[in-house]
Formats: C-alpha cells, sequence, structure tokens
C-alpha cells in the first residue's frame, strides 16, 4: 500500500521532534580505543562543534615504543589517527534551533523551498546535526526527490554512527523513502536494518 | 518709343533682377521652412528617443556579486582579528564610541558593532547595535545594546565583484532619498546654483562661461546645467564641439519638459562619471561612495561629499588618489561656495576642511580583489545565464566566498612562496601558486586562488592549470585495494620493479630516495608514498579498477590507462584535485562543488539556487580505513611536518604529492572545517628543488595555522574494528606492548594470532601460515 504524503509528514515530523528530544537529553557514550588500557587515564575530551575526539595523553608513549614506532617521533605528535566510534550531536546551539524552528514552521506552511534554505543555513553553521540532515532529508522526500531524500538520510546515517536511537530512526526514515519510490526491497532491507537497533 | 521701350527694358530689368532676388529669397524661406520641419521632425524624434531611453531601463547594471553573509552566533569559532579584517571588508569605520551603523568599537574581549542591515532574498536582517563577547578565538555570547540575547544574526555580505558590460560601466543604483542632502546642495551649489530656476539651460551661467572663455582665449569652462550635463552623459559624446553644443540645448529643455527637477537629479546622481580603475569606469555617486570611502553614500559626512561633489568637473584632474593635493583645494573650494551661500554653518565649514580626505586604498577595496574566484563563479554562472543578463538585469549572485578565508590563504601562499625563493636562491625563478580551499561537510568552495598575484585577472591557475598529480593519486590506489580486500596491514612488495609494455618500452619506477624497502604494511606503504610498492599493487589491481575508483571520486576528466597513472602521470587542476579530496574528507559522499548559493533578479526574488547534493559512491568502512591511512600520512609519513606546527588535536589527513622530475609540488589535505589543495610551480614546467612536503605542504600548514580549525574526526562506522597491532610482525598486541598501534579492520578481517609483548608468538608454527594470508589478502 502506497503511503500519502501527509503521512509521511506526520510520521517524519514525529520523529524529527522525538529526535530533537533525544538530541538533548541523549547521553552520549564516548567511545574512544585509547581508554581501554588500565594504566591510561582517560583524556580530556576536545569538544568541538559537535565532534568530540580524544587525544592520547603524552605519557602513553613509552621510550621503546617511540624508538621503535615511527608513528611516535614527533614531539607533539600522538600515537595514531584518532577516530572515535561515536561522535556526540552538536551541543544545543541556539542559532541551530532557531534555524530548525524556521525551517519546521516552512514546511508546515508547505514552502518546502524556503524550508530547504533555512536547513542549509543550519547546516553551515552545524555540519555534523544529524537533525540538520534528517529534516533536510524529509524535504526532498516531501518533495518527491527520493534519490537525494535518500542520500541526505545515508550523510545522517554515517554522522550518527555509534548512536543505536539515531540510527535507527535514520533507517526507518530510509525505508520510508524507499517506500515512497517504490523500491520494496530496499525499503525491508533498511527497516531491518533500523530493527537492529 | 525710345522713352517707353526704357522703361520697358528697365522694367525687364528692373523684373529681372528681382526675379534672381526673389528665386534666392524664396529658396531660402523654402530651406528655412525645411530646415524648420526637419528641425522639428528631429525635435520630435529626439523627444521620443529621450522619453525612451529616460522612461526605459536606463542603464545596463552588472550583475552584483556577494561573499557569504558572515553569520553570528554563541560559539562561533571567530577570533576578533577575523572579525575586522569581515568589517574592513565591509568598511566599518572602527571608533571609540559607535554612533551609527557602519561603526564598531573594540575592547580586548568585546566588540560593538552596528550593523547595516541587509535585505537578504529569505529575509530581511535589520541595522541595530550588537554586543560581541570572545573568548578562546570563539564568540562566547551575541546580545543586543540593552542586554537582551540574540541567537543568530547575518552582517551584511561583502560586495565582491560585479559582471560588466562591454563598456566596462560600473554603478550601483541609488535613489534620491538615498542621496545625503549635503551632496544635493554641493552638488548644486558648485555645478548649478540655478538648478530649480532654470529650463533646461542658464543663459546666465552660458554667459558666464563666455566671458571666462573670452577672457582666457580658448574653451575651458562650458555653462552646462546639471541637465545638459545629464543630456552629455546619457545621450551624447564627450566631444567638446558646437553640434554637440547645439544639440544639448534643445535636448535639456526638452527633458525638462517632460520631467521633475528630482527626476532629472536622480538620473544625474547614478549617470555621472567620477573616476576610472583600469577599464572600468566608475559611475554615479553610490558606487562612487564605495569606491573612494569604501562606505555607503548614506553614512557619507559633509567633507566627504563635497569632494565627490568637486570630483564632477575632472574625475582624473582631481583624482584624489592621484593628486591628494588638488583634490584637497577643489574640496574646500566647495564647502566655501556651502559656506557663502549659507548651506552650511562657519562651524561646519571649519571643521569639514579640517577633515583629512580619508580615501580608503585601492588594496582595502574587496571588490574586484578576488578575480580566481569570480572566474568560477562566472562559469558556474553562464552555464545558466547569457551575457547580456549577467552585465545588465542587475542580478544578485550570493556565494560562498569566505573573505577571511581567503585572505588569510592569500597570506600563506604569497609569504611561502616568497621564502622559498629565498631559501632556493636562484634555483627557483619565478615560483607560482595557487590554492583552492572548501568546506569538507558542505562542499562549499570558500577561497580560490589563480596566481601569487592574487589581484591579477590573468591565467587562472586553480581551474585551468592541468599538471601532473604526482603521488596525490596513491589515495585512489590504495582505496582500490581496500575495496579489493586488502587489509591496512597486507604486505606490499617495495623491491625493485619493472614492466615491460606491449609495445616494449620498459617502465621502471623508483622511489624518491632511489631506495626499496621489501615487504611493507600497506598502511606505511601509502604512508611514506613509497612508488615501487604502489606501482606494484596497482598493476595487481587492475588500471581499470584504480580509474573506476578516481571517477568514483569525481574526477570526470578522461584518463588514459598507461601504468604511470599509478604514480601521478596524469594531469588534473587543483579544483580537481578538490572535489577528488573533497569525496575522501566527506566520507564518500560525492559532491559537486558549490561556489554560487542563490542568483536573484534586482528586486530580490529567486532565479535559481543550488542546493546541497550528494551521492554515496564509497562504503563508508572503506573510505574509514583510507582516511586512517591519510591520517597516518600527516602523523608519521611525508606530511609529518604538520604537527611541528598544528596542535596534535586537529587530527589531519592528507598527501602530499611530487610530479616526475619535481616540476609540481603538491599537498591536499583536510581538518575537520577546511580541504585545503595546494599546488607549487613553474608555467614553463621547470624542475623545483622542492617536493609536495618542503614546497606546497609548507603553504598549507601556514594557512592552517591562522585558521580556526576544527579536528577533523570520522566516527568508526559498524563494519570496523580496532585492533592492537604489533607492527614487526603484524598479529594481535595489546595497547600497552612495546611497537603496538591500533589499526582499524573490516569487521573479522583482522589476524587471529597474537604476540606477546617482548615480541615473541604465540604460536611460532602459525606466523608462517598467517603471513601466506596477508599476502593473498
Amino acid at each position: 500500500m502506497k503511503l500519502t504524503t501527509n503521512t509521511y509528514r506526520i510520521a517524519v515530523l514525529t520523529v524529527v521532534l522525538a529526535m530533537a528530544g533525544c538530541s538533548s537529553t541523549l547521553v552520549v557514550p564516548t567511545e574512544d580505543r585509547n581508554s581501554t588500557s588500565p594504566r591510561v587515564e582517560q583524556a580530556k575530551p576536545v569538544v568541538n562543534d559537535g565532534a568530540i575526539a580524544i587525544p592520547l595523553p603524552e605519557e602513553t608513549v613509552n621510550q621503546s615504543q617511540q624508538s621503535t614506532a615511527p608513528l611516535m617521533t614527533e614531539p607533539n605528535a600522538i600515537s595514531v589517527p584518532m577516530s572515535p566510534s561515536v561522535i556526540k550531536p552538536a551541543q544545543q546551539n541556539t542559532a541551530l534551533v532557531a534555524l530548525l524552528n524556521e525551517a519546521n514552521s516552512y514546511s508546515q506552511q508547505g514552502d518546502l523551498r524556503s524550508a530547504q534554505t533555512s536547513l542549509q543555513r543550519a547546516q553551515r553553521i552545524a555540519p555534523r546535526d544529524p537533525q540538520v540532515y534528517y529534516a533536510l532529508a524529509n524535504t526532498h522526500l516531501t518533495l518527491q526527490d527520493y534519490g537525494l531524500a535518500e542520500q541526505v538520510a545515508l550523510k545522517g546515517v554515517s554522522i550518527v554512527q555509534g548512536q543505536p536511537d539515531q540510527l535507527n530512526q535514520f533507517w526507518n526514515l530510509i525505508a520510508f523513502i524507499r517506500e515512497a519510490a517504490g523500491n520494496t526491497s530496499g525499503a525491508k532491507q533498511a527497516r531491518e536494518t533500523a530493527s537492529r537497533y | 518709343m525710345a522713352t517707353t521701350k526704357k522703361p520697358t527694358r528697365s522694367r525687364k530689368a528692373k523684373k529681372t533682377a528681382p526675379t534672381i532676388k526673389q528665386k534666392l529669397l524664396t529658396l531660402s524661406y523654402k530651406l528655412f521652412f525645411a530646415m524648420i520641419v526637419l528641425f522639428g521632425i528631429a525635435l520630435v524624434f529626439i523627444d521620443i528617443h529621450i522619453r525612451q531611453q529616460f522612461e526605459g531601463k536606463r542603464w545596463a547594471v552588472p550583475a552584483k556579486v556577494y561573499a557569504r553573509p558572515l553569520e553570528l552566533y554563541a560559539g562561533l569559532p571567530l577570533s576578533l582579528g577575523d572579525l575586522k579584517i569581515e568589517l574592513r571588508g565591509l568598511g566599518y569605520q572602527f571608533v571609540s564610541k559607535v554612533t551609527q551603523p557602519g561603526q564598531a568599537e573594540f575592547s580586548t574581549t568585546k566588540a560593538i558593532i552596528y550593523s547595516r542591515g541587509f535585505n537578504f532574498p529569505d529575509g530581511n536582517e535589520h541595522a541595530q547595535q550588537l554586543v560581541l563577547d570572545f573568548s578562546n578565538e570563539k564568540l562566547t555570547n551575541i546580545s543586543t545594546y540593552q542586554g537582551n540575547p540574540i541567537p543568530l544574526v547575518r552582517l551584511e555580505p561583502i560586495l565582491v565583484g560585479g559582471i560588466y558590460p562591454l563598456n566596462n560601466e560600473d554603478r550601483d543604483l541609488i535613489q534620491l532619498q538615498d542621496a545625503p542632502q549635503g551632496l544635493l546642495d554641493a552638488l548644486i551649489a558648485i555645478e548649478d546654483r540655478d538648478y530649480y530656476q532654470h529650463f533646461g539651460i542658464s543663459p546666465k551661467g552660458i554667459a558666464r562661461a563666455m566671458w571666462i572663455n573670452i577672457k582666457a582665449g580658448s574653451f575651458v569652462q562650458g555653462g552646462s546645467t546639471l541637465t545638459q550635463q545629464l543630456i552629455k552623459n546619457f545621450y551624447l559624446n564627450s566631444d567638446r564641439n558646437l553640434a554637440r553644443k547645439l544639440m544639448e540645448i534643445p535636448m535639456a529643455m526638452l527633458l525638462e519638459l517632460h520631467y521633475s527637477k528630482d527626476e532629472i537629479l536622480e538620473a544625474y546622481l547614478n549617470e555621472i562619471y567620477v573616476g576610472q580603475e583600469g577599464a572600468r569606469a566608475i559611475h554615479g555617486f553610490g558606487l562612487a561612495s564605495n569606491y573612494y570611502f569604501a562606505q555607503p553614500i548614506q553614512e557619507l559626512k559633509l567633507h566627504q561629499v563635497a569632494l565627490l561633489a568637486g570630483l564632477v568637473k575632472g574625475p582624473s584632474y582631481y583624482d584624489p588618489r592621484r593628486h591628494p593635493e588638488r583634490s584637497k583645494r577643489r574640496r574646500d573650494l566647495v564647502l566655501k561656495v556651502l559656506n557663502e551661500q549659507k548651506s552650511i554653518t562657519d562651524a561646519q565649514y571649519k571643521q569639514a576642511i579640517a577633515m583629512p580626505l580619508g580615501i580608503v586604498k585601492r588594496a582595502s577595496l574587496l571588490k574586484g580583489a578576488y578575480p580566481a574566484y569570480l572566474d568560477l563563479v562566472k562559469r558556474q554562472l553562464r552555464q545558466t545565464y547569457r551575457d547580456q543578463d549577467l552585465n545588465s538585469e542587475g542580478l544578485r549572485v550570493f556565494t560562498s566566498l569566505n573573505p577571511i578565508a581567503q585572505n588569510k590563504a592569500e597570506t600563506a601562499l604569497v609569504n611561502t612562496i616568497s621564502k622559498l625563493e629565498k631559501r632556493h636562491g636562484g634555483k627557483i625563478k619565478k615560483l607560482q601558486g595557487s590554492m583552492v580551499v572548501t568546506e569538507p561537510q558542505t562542499g562549499e568552495v570558500i577561497a580560490i586562488i589563480g596566481g601569487r598575484q592574487t589581484r591579477y585577472q590573468g591565467f587562472n591557475r586553480a581551474l585551468d592549470a592541468v599538471r601532473p598529480i604526482g603521488s596525490l593519486v596513491k589515495p585512489a590506489v590504495y582505496l582500490t585495494a581496500i575495496e579489493q580486500g586488502y587489509t591496512l596491514i597486507s604486505e606490499v612488495d617495495d623491491s625493485p620493479y619493472t614492466l615491460t609494455m606491449k609495445d616494449g618500452q620498459v617502465w621502471s619506477p623508483e622511489n624518491f630516495n632511489h631506495q626499496s624497502h621489501g615487504m611493507v604494511p600497506l598502511h606505511q606503504a601509502i604512508a611514506h608514498s613509497y612508488n615501487l610498492a604502489t606501482a606494484r599493487l596497482g598493476m595487481d589491481l587492475g588500471l581499470e579498477k584504480v580509474i573506476n575508483t578516481l571517477q568514483r571520486l569525481g574526477v570526470t576528466r578522461p584518463i588514459d590507462a598507461f601504468p604511470s597513472l599509478l604514480l601521478g602521470a596524469q594531469g588534473l587542476s587543483p579544483i580537481e584535485v578538490a572535489t577528488m579530496y573533497q569525496t575522501i574528507a566527506a566520507n564518500g559522499f560525492q559532491m559537486p562543488l558549490r561556489s554560487i548559493r542563490m542568483v536573484t533578479d534586482n528586486a530580490g526574488q529567486e532565479l535559481s539556487s543550488y542546493p546541497f547534493q550528494l551521492k554515496q559512491t564509497v562504503s563508508s568502512n572503506s573510505i574509514h580505513l583510507l582516511q586512517y591511512m591519510m591520517q597516518e600520512t600527516a602523523r608519521s609519513g611525508t606530511a609529518r611536518s604538520i604537527y611541528h606546527h598544528l596542535p596534535s588535536s586537529i587530527n589531519a589527513a592528507g598527501k602530499t604529492g611530487t610530479s616526475d622530475q619535481q616540476r609540481d609540488s603538491w599537498f591536499a589535505g583536510f581538518t575537520g572545517n577546511r580541504l585545503a589543495i595546494v599546488w607549487l610551480g613553474q608555467d614553463d614546467n621547470a624542475s623545483l628543488p622542492l617536493t609536495g612536503s618542503s614546497g606546497a605542504l609548507q603553504a598549507w600548514i601556514d594557512y592552517m595555522a591562522t585558521e580556526t580549525l576544527e579536528p577533523f574526526v570520522s566516527a568508526s562506522p559498524e563494519g570496523i574494528e580496532y585492533l592492537w597491532i604489533d607492527q614487526q610482525s603484524g598479529q594481535l598486541s595489546a595497547d600497552h606492548c612495546t611497537g603496538a598501534q591500533q589499526i582499524p579492520f573490516l569487521l573479522g578481517t583482522g589476524p587471529t594470532l597474537a604476540v606477546d609483548c617482548v615480541g615473541q608468538y604465540n604460536d611460532p608454527v602459525s606466523k608462517s601460515i598467517n603471513w601466506v594470508k596477508q599476502l593473498f589478502r
């Protein structure tokens, strides 16, 4: 059965609101592959526009490592490239909230082009905030630009790696988009992925 | 009879003589009549022409190109110094106490700015006083003057250029009410004091001018009214001759007949020629205000408007930049006339003549300062718009150019080139360079440099210099390897390599240091940019597969499948390289690089927008592994000098590139919020004593060191696991062990055997088996 555009809007709006709610209360598990050592103290996180990176403290590079591993020869360098498995969503940024609200209000009026303009402005301010991609994908979905809607949602997936709630929501959105585009098997696959979270 | 004949003859004679006169007279009458008719017809035609041109679209208005507006919000990475760059570009006056729009005051951690407001296509920003607090290169708080917090506000965008018609006339149209009263008073006082009384021509003015000309013995002054001057500029050429003068008079009278004094004055304000910058002719006071003072006309003070009014008489002769003293004398004369006519008080007069000219240097004008960026904008615009629309319809083009980033990139590139030339003495002559900077998550191009003369409008190397990319191609080879099942610790062979091609040609690549390194793990082969390992790996993978990877990374140029492709014989322009690396920085999502956000008509109605578009062409898992290797290149490989200058936390990723015979020095790299491609080389393709590391990378570092950087952090995808690996053996280790390095693997592809911390294998028999396994991955 094909879902109507309004059904999408309601469903998607509910999820957006849920996400907005989640992101303000979500306690993000910060994992770092350097923090597993019992000997190493947890380094102070560097929080920057929503991303979190935990640099290794200098003392984790011991002398013998320095002599054998070229990776550790730089005075400033830490042992290896950093790549924490989770990126924290942007801290509640009032500018971002204002723009998301503005976009939401345009969407409700059916002015999706203006909503996209606001969301792209939001994206420039917080390019790693999942809410932006979720709402942007939604506008493309409503405009029946399914290809782009799915790609924007996939970009959201790449941002929320390690955050099960958000992954669930993005994969459900992708399922909606694929369903609307007539890609039933793709939708089923996306729903199965969503159900893993 | 005779008496009767005489009179007859005489009558005849009398009759004949008047006949000629009469004929002449009649002819004269006819001619006169014909002339009147012709003159009348001409007048009718002239009248139609005057009205059509005056009422129709009067001027071809060039498209205006704007930089991105600076968005201000709490948390924005922005230093006070950055804000000053932006405000200088906008022509703000730095004062001790702000009182009007276009002013800013600064303390050590605070700025108060009085914004001018701007009508954006998606809403208006009104003029207001903003209080900005700064801490640690960040805008921490923004509020109104009354202390109410403001979540978000946009400053007006800097006008960075125009797209001009063939006659090169540039102007910013204004309305009469925009012009300060002082300017109108000054113009009328100095150019045409009877303006509001005459009917287009001023007999008094003409008599005065004639008297002066007779005294001088030559034509030194015209008695032109403002109306006549408008006619001269608007409809006629500028030759000073009698015919033109004769045309001017009826045309001026006709214009006055049809239009009000205010309408004529407004047209005059926009038409009049007031300066020249190269080929570009500066017309109208709206643009003159920006051109000479970098301020909007509404903000000009008495001494400034007097200078502009004085310029009309001879923009070249009184050019305040070339002849400041002459220009000041003329300005002061205007002020004196105003004072004599009681338009200004004695006190105002004295205050105004004490003021300096206050002309901004040409270098501080940002209009026309970014030819390379504008070049990209124009190319993108021409895909949609005709030239005549671009140079005449007054379109507004909103771009993503970031003047702060552009300023910093220019400084870094130019300084690095100078330093390198100095360091290498005569070995480098005429070193050139170019740069492309983007925002890696959105794909917006924020700065472009086309050559070391950053304001030179010539060859745009960032877009048009297609040069061999050297090792910048290697990420495509190693990404292909990952996709074909290699892990980061799969061993690759960096021993001497010779390939005999079908046509008998022999290809024997070498490493940069002419040494080979035997079996090396994949991640180290790219980090240290080993050529032998890469060539052998690429040939094993297949050239077609590598080309396919390059295409998925965004390279659209046809690529020849020659083995030398694997070491970067393929030529690309810096902007093409930026497209390729953008896909890597954006986690495998290919996105067209965008320089334009929106185009509107002159009333602000959207004509076209350029939305965020993207397509995932490389899987998150594969790109994550590649990013790791490029981060390692920055940590310990060929780009390790990054961390001599930049903080460890930025976690940059990148790749150096040096083309054959060191003709090109490249670096492509990114942090969380900046991707920059740098090329250095010589236009004659001569060899350089530079590699990617010792050349382009240094400019990249210099640039990044001035930016407020965010670390590059890519969330580890689900299909990736990080394992501690013993670097010697390639087996599992632990974080506390000597020589252990944490390396990402696709789930289930990591080694299964472990070594203990003193470097012994738990199961020596399995060592060989595992080694063989690695070979065939």
